[in-house]
Order: structure tokens, then C-alpha cells, then sequence
């Protein structure tokens, strides 16, 4: 007798999931081999439990679950996509924004009735006194223009008797860099 | 058999008339839209009660189905297959729901009106059978409780499982050879040899 069939094998062969050919290797197999015979018949046994221990759905459930779809679909608005009811929210939050600040502002107190800060022996005045607060202003910059970093200009400065000084100018106006020259240098020059 | 006959009153229904109905849904007759619903319902409550074996959650499950369906009415082609559409739909559905709503909840075996209308004896052992059931569904991953609901119990082709499930026909097939192991060897260790 040829090796046993394996479980997985005979799983699918039972409702007719494999190929033809293995499929006829199988039967032939299962004709001749009582062990094999016996998993098949379990194997179609707990299938047909599993089939038949569930009920089509109740008809009240179908009903209940209809009309509950039914009546979200009449009252749920026509034409609005998620587009929409995005742009609608994030127009609903800009307008919500806008009211807090305009509401914060009016919150302010006049500046003619902030009690001024005179005496100092009364500090809890000044405490209670609302911080007024500038409101920030940006402005807008076009962008600096990049410029290299290096030496800009050079002068030499030269006095009978004294090393020469090189003078030399750098793209950052804070630095000037002095060079002190020996006797036997050179400045070369253009 | 049961499902067979299901799955016959299912396609019953003219594609033409099929058609046509989404075609005045789509124009916002709100009444071809229910008739969709009711062409269709039973496909979907039962799917979704044999994936979340739990009667609540698979009605919301189900409601929530028809819902997408009809947001995205506009966008579904009337000359495609509705029912393959749904059960993916409902598979996704479902198994979004199975993902949140952990630890799993048990299948609701209170009496229906079914088992009222059995003798108690047989409704005890349709209790029990159904409970055993749940529990070897349990037992399986969800891919494979999905392929061997859809497979065995939706009665739909290894290749039609794949596409519901994008997935491939070998790993569907191995879901399924797999799935049913395990539902056997579940069943064999709890009523044995004589079930």
C-alpha cells in the first residue's frame, strides 16, 4: 500500500479543491486504504455539522437591520461628498477661531481704566492689572542675498623703520584682520 | 442543500433587473435602493453572523454594509457583479469589527423562535451543536474562518474566494485545507468518532 494521504490533501480533495490529476491519485488511494477512508469521513462529518448548525438570519433581524439602514439613508443629506463636508469643517473651525480672537480682544479693558502702577506700597493693584499685550506683527522679508564669507579688501601700510602691516577687510564688517609682517616677507601684490 | 437553495433564490434575479435597479438608486430613488437591500440582505446578515457569530454585532456589521454601499453608489459600476462586491465588503466590515470588539464574544445562543418551534430535546442539541461549531470557528485564524465560511458555507468557487478576498487560489486553498483540519480535529476531540 502506497504512503497515507495527508490530512490537507484529503481536506481539499473532499469538496473537490484539488486538480483533476491529484484528485484521481487521491480516490485511488482512499479506495484501497481504510485509515484514509476513516479521515474522510470525519473530515466530511464535522463539515456537515458546520453547515447545517447555522440558521439562515431571522426575519426580524432582517427587518430591523433594513429599516435601520433606510432610515439613515432618508435622512442623511443627498450630494455631499467627503470633500465637501471637510471644507465645511474647516471653514466651521476658521469662523470658530475668529469669533475667540475677535472675543478675546473685546475682552480687553480700555487703557484709560487700567489702574496705573503709582504707589508701591500697593503692589496687589498692580497684580490685578490684565497684561495688554502688543499683538505680534510679522513683516514679510525678501530673502538676504547670500554673500561669501572671505576677505573683502587689503591694504598695506608701511613706515620706514617698522614691520609693514597688512590691512584686510572681511566680508563681516566686526572683523579686520591685522597681519604684522616679518622683514623677509613678501606681499605679493597684483 | 439549505445553502445551495439560498444561493439559487440569490441569483434568481434578472442582471437586467438588477442593473436597472441600481441605475434609479443612483438617480436617488430611494425605494430601488431598498429593494437592493432586500435583494441582498439575508447574502449579508448571513455572512456577517457566521464570521462574527454574534447576532448584534453582525446586524451592525450588515447595516454598515448597505451604508458604504450607498456612499458609494455614484462611483459602482451597474455592469459589475453586485454580490461579489458586498462580500467584500462585508468581509472587510467584519473584520475590522473582530478586530476591535476583543476578547471575541461568544455566539448568542438564546432560544429563536425556531427553537421554540423544536421539541426541547432537539433545540438543546441544535444549542449544543451551534456552540460547538462556534468554538471550532473560533479555532481558526480570521483568513481561514473566512475562506471556509465563503468556501463551505457561502458555497462560492476556490477562484471566487480568492477574488473576494484578493488574495491567490493556492493560498486560499491552503486556508481551506487548513481550516478544515482544525474544525475536524476540534470536533472529533469534543463528540468523537460517533458525531
Amino acid at each position: 500500500m502506497s504512503e497515507h494521504v495527508g490530512e490537507e490533501r484529503l481536506a481539499l480533495y473532499l469538496r473537490g479543491d484539488l486538480p483533476e490529476a491529484r484528485s484521481r491519485t487521491v480516490m485511488r488511494h482512499v479506495e484501497t486504504c481504510p485509515e484514509c477512508r476513516n479521515t474522510l469521513a470525519d473530515l466530511s462529518r464535522s463539515l456537515e455539522l458546520l453547515a447545517g448548525s447555522f440558521e439562515d438570519p431571522e426575519p426580524d433581524d432582517l427587518a430591523a437591520m433594513r429599516s435601520a439602514v433606510m432610515e439613515k439613508i432618508r435622512t442623511r443629506p443627498r450630494g455631499l461628498g467627503r470633500w465637501t463636508w471637510g471644507l465645511a469643517t474647516a471653514a466651521g473651525l476658521t469662523i470658530l477661531v475668529l469669533l475667540v480672537r475677535h472675543g478675546e480682544r473685546q475682552e480687553l479693558p480700555p487703557v484709560a481704566q487700567i489702574p496705573l502702577p503709582a504707589a508701591p506700597a500697593a503692589p496687589a493693584a498692580i497684580l490685578r492689572v490684565p497684561p495688554v499685550q502688543a499683538p505680534k506683527i510679522y513683516v514679510a522679508r525678501a530673502p538676504r542675498k547670500r554673500r561669501e564669507p572671505g576677505v573683502r579688501a587689503a591694504r598695506l601700510f608701511t613706515e620706514a623703520g617698522r614691520p609693514a602691516i597688512l590691512k584686510m577687510n572681511t566680508s563681516d564688517p566686526n572683523v579686520v584682520i591685522l597681519w604684522q609682517l616679518q622683514e623677509n616677507e613678501k606681499v605679493a601684490t597684483p | 442543500m439549505e445553502m445551495a437553495v439560498s444561493l439559487m433564490c440569490q441569483f434568481a434575479v434578472e442582471p437586467e433587473s438588477i442593473r436597472r435597479l441600481i441605475q434609479e438608486a443612483k438617480a436617488g430613488d430611494v425605494a430601488a435602493f431598498e429593494r437592493i437591500v432586500m435583494l441582498y440582505e439575508r447574502m449579508v446578515l448571513r455572512v456577517a453572523q457566521r464570521l462574527l457569530l454574534d447576532r448584534e454585532i453582525a446586524r451592525d456589521a450588515a447595516q454598515e454594509v448597505f451604508l458604504r454601499f450607498h456612499g458609494k453608489l455614484g462611483k459602482f459600476q451597474e455592469e459589475k457583479d453586485l454580490a461579489p462586491w458586498l462580500y467584500r465588503i462585508t468581509v472587510n466590515i467584519c473584520h475590522d469589527l473582530r478586530r476591535r470588539s476583543k476578547p471575541e464574544v461568544a455566539l448568542e445562543l438564546a432560544p429563536t423562535p425556531r427553537h421554540e418551534a423544536l421539541d426541547p430535546e432537539q433545540s438543546m442539541e441544535l444549542v449544543q451543536r451551534q456552540a460547538l461549531v462556534a468554538a471550532a470557528l473560533k479555532e481558526l485564524s480570521p483568513r481561514e474562518r473566512e475562506a471556509i465560511v465563503l468556501r463551505d458555507l457561502e458555497g462560492l468557487s476556490t477562484a471566487e474566494v480568492a477574488r473576494v478576498l484578493k488574495s491567490s487560489e493556492g493560498t486560499v486553498r491552503s486556508q481551506i485545507s487548513t481550516g478544515r483540519v482544525k474544525i475536524k480535529k476540534f470536533v472529533m476531540a469534543h463528540l468523537g468518532r460517533s458525531a
